[in-house]
């Protein structure tokens, strides 16, 4: 019994600790960072220019293109990094808002309470995304 | 071998409370975020709902308004999975600094 305790114990230590996910990846977390601030920018932005009328889906391109690229640079680093499973799937998932929002704004967002959901669900994943980065670099 | 006793039952309390405790501070630290966040998101299901039947919005963009809420119903949730998975490392690495305190404690050195 003893003995095989310790050879399960030696057989755990052979190697440094148990890892189940990914290590903290600051260039990832910084990207991400600066991809919520463009966002946080286009939604100031908007909010001004729904109220004018201005709030026009052809100004608007480079920036669906800007975060589109964005998110595809950031799913391809984290695909090459193990056990970032998680990040991936949140990556997906703030892709599919961004194109969701694309949708419904090539179909015309006309008022501040219909904007007001969008922003306040993008910036929730965007939380939920930041909160999970520290997670990580407190690990 | 050393004189020191191998003792499972204090080897297991001693796992458990490890576990309790980081279980315990992760579920404190997360606990006000998920509720903050999901009542804000329930918050936009309402928004959403009275959109429709205002007919400010047709059922199409309405069904676009419900896609994003339910991908940031998905982030957050992901988020949870993740910071779990955090505390689940944290417990066995733990659990496994007891059982190689104990194990070098028993054989009186170092050897893991």
């Amino acid at each position: 019994m003893l003995l095989r305790f310790i050879i399960v114990s030696f057989f755990f230590f052979s190697c440094s600790g148990i890892r189940l996910i990914q290590e903290y990846d600051s260039i990832s977390d910084n990207k991400i960072t600066a991809l919520q601030e463009k966002t946080a920018r286009f939604f100031i932005k908007a909010e001004r220019q729904i109220i004018q009328s201005q709030f026009i889906y052809e100004s608007y391109i480079n920036f669906y293109d800007d975060v589109k690229a964005d998110l595809n640079v950031l799913l391809v680093r984290s695909r090459a990094i193990q056990k970032t499973d998680i990040i991936q799937k949140q990556l997906n998932s703030l892709l599919i808002q961004i194109n969701t929002l694309e949708e419904l704004h090539k179909k015309k967002i006309n008022s501040k309470e219909e904007l007001e959901p969008i922003k306040n669900a993008i910036e929730n994943s965007y939380t939920a995304i930041i909160q999970f980065q520290l997670a990580l670099k407190n690990k | 071998m050393s004189k020191n006793k191998l003792n499972i039952p204090d080897i297991l309390k001693d796992m458990s409370e490890v576990s309790k405790k980081i279980l315990k501070s992760n579920w404190k630290k997360v606990r006000p975020m998920a509720e903050l966040q999901l009542k804000s998101i329930l918050h936009n299901l309402e928004q959403i709902a009275e959109l429709k039947i205002k007919g400010k919005i047709t059922e199409e963009q309405a069904k676009l308004h419900l896609k994003i809420q339910k991908e940031s119903i998905r982030t957050i949730l992901l988020s949870f999975e993740g910071i779990g998975i955090i505390a689940a490392e944290q417990v066995i690495n733990e659990s496994l600094g007891v059982i190689k305190n104990a194990a070098n404690k028993y054989i009186g050195w170092k050897l893991l």
